[in-house]
């Protein structure tokens, strides 16, 4: 791969990385607008039915659905590790849920944050990510992550002040649990595209592991399908927030995977987990959460931002090094041999183009797709309701309007490098 | 493509005991 080609790869996947933090920021406004007691179980399994319903839809849209299949005839033994890691992330967020409930947030929200160095160490282990990079690199690389993960702890003991009486030992470790699956979730990401696999391809995929794990889990622990049933009839209100909350992440989790395509898991990972960033300026100035800090308080909020923002331009400036890319491709040749995969669909995979062959094009199946989910979300939004809260208009206008031209911006760049490869 | 790769594939081992660990925590904690 050229070197000007290499560092246009290596600016999109940054862009995607923070465009990603936009997004999965954004996922989480709609569900505070669920203000009655409602099971954590039932919010996590609606906003995986939201995702789950636009997984299928917006890759219909932008590629179409025989392209999704064909990129997965190249690569077939990749749907295992997709379903994979749509289970690893169900079992992550279901912990969390316990978590939060034994230790409350500000405690369990930085142990589980923790998952961008875990997604460094196994992105160093076993896709040889930083190798042969040099000190000021890797230095840049994990010191930001450092930099990042404190940052996010001062955010948490700022935005948060919840009494919570459980059992601390049993929150901690379900807590760490959750920053071991979310950062061993990045496995299976970066074992997709070191082989060039299309994200949306393996978003679909992932899609499965994750509804159905959320769904027997739900199922299990709500007491039956019957009961989950009855959930999400008596709550019919509400279930449209928690969707479109999916929506948003979708798009979210889809920067992210074009992050960890073209920059790797140990940048593209903390890059996003700067979401708490954003999700901080919706807390303050759309939901107005934080009213009457204290010094103490602010003192916390700019320092923790500001950490963040170090940290993640400590790791935008520290691209891939000429001998680094050699790793990268060290270790796509293996994922090669190991497979029998064909070695031009890699290279030209890595470097985002297409293979000629594998232009798909949009059939009637695909708008099936999209009237299906636009039906369903149209159906959920006819039956919710806006609860009575005071919400700043202007900033959230602000805020997704920044979203509206992160999405194009990041399209548009997606579309002319890679074509969305 | 070989099938019987992934079963000598530590990248498959990996994220499948970490999930295994994962439910057996949950398990533990609910």
């Amino acid at each position: 791969m050229k070197h000007s080609r290499q560092r246009t790869l290596h600016r999109l996947g940054i862009f995607c990385g923070v465009a990603a933090a936009l997004w999965l920021a954004g996922a989480e406004a709609p569900t505070k607008l669920v203000t009655v007691s409602v099971s954590p179980l039932v919010i996590s399994f609606m906003m995986v039915f939201g995702a789950f319903i636009s997984r299928w839809s917006l890759p219909a849209v932008i590629r179409g659905t025989s392209d999704t299949f064909a990129d997965a005839r190249q690569v077939p033994h990749l749907v295992v590790w997709g379903v994979m890691a749509g289970c690893l992330w169900a079992v992550g967020n279901t912990l969390t849920i316990f978590a939060v409930k034994d230790i409350g947030l500000s405690l369990a929200f930085p142990l589980w944050n923790s998952n961008s160095l875990v997604g460094i160490l196994w992105g160093t282990l076993l896709f040889k990510e930083l190798h042969r990079a040099g000190w000021l690199r890797k230095a840049g690389v994990v010191g930001g992550a450092m930099v990042i993960f404190t940052g996010a702890a001062l955010l948490s003991s700022a935005s948060t002040s919840e009494a919570v009486h459980g059992d601390p030992y049993r929150g901690i470790a379900a807590a760490l649990g959750a920053g071991l699956m979310f950062g061993s979730m990045y496995i299976p990401y970066r074992k997709a595209y070191i082989t060039g696999m299309n994200p949306l391809t393996f978003l679909t995929f992932f899609t499965f592991g994750e509804m159905t794990t959320v769904a027997l889990l739900a199922i299990v622990f709500l007491g039956g399908p019957a009961a989950l049933w009855r959930e999400l009839v008596a709550n019919r209100a509400i279930l449209f927030w928690p969707a479109l909350g999916g929506f948003m992440w979708v798009v979210g989790d889809l920067f992210q995977n074009y992050a960890t395509k073209y920059v790797g898991i140990s940048r593209g990972i903390p890059l996003s987990n700067t979401n708490q960033l954003w999700g901080l300026l919706w807390a303050i100035f759309v939901f107005r959460e934080l009213h009457g800090l204290t010094g103490n308080v602010y003192v916390e909020v700019i320092g923790g931002s500001a950490l963040m923002a170090a940290g993640a331009v400590a790791i935008a400036s520290s691209s891939a090094s000429e001998n680094e890319y050699s790793s990268w491709q060290e270790a796509a040749q293996r994922e090669v041999n190991l497979y029998g995969i064909d070695p031009n669909y890699v290279v030209a995979r890595m470097a985002g183009h297409e293979l000629k062959s594998h232009r798909g094009t949009r059939t009637p199946t695909d708008w099936l797709f999209v009237a299906g989910a636009v039906f369903i979300f149209s159906a959920l939004g006819a039956m919710a309701r806006v609860p009575e809260m005071e919400i700043g208009m202007g900033w959230l206008a602000t805020l997704s309007l920044a979203m509206l031209v992160v999405l194009v911006a990041g399209g548009v760049a997606l579309w002319r490098i890679t074509k969305f490869s | 493509m070989r099938w019987r790769a992934i079963f000598r594939d530590v990248h498959f081992w990996v994220p499948f005991i970490v999930l295994l660990v994962g439910l057996a925590l949950l398990r533990l904690v609910a």
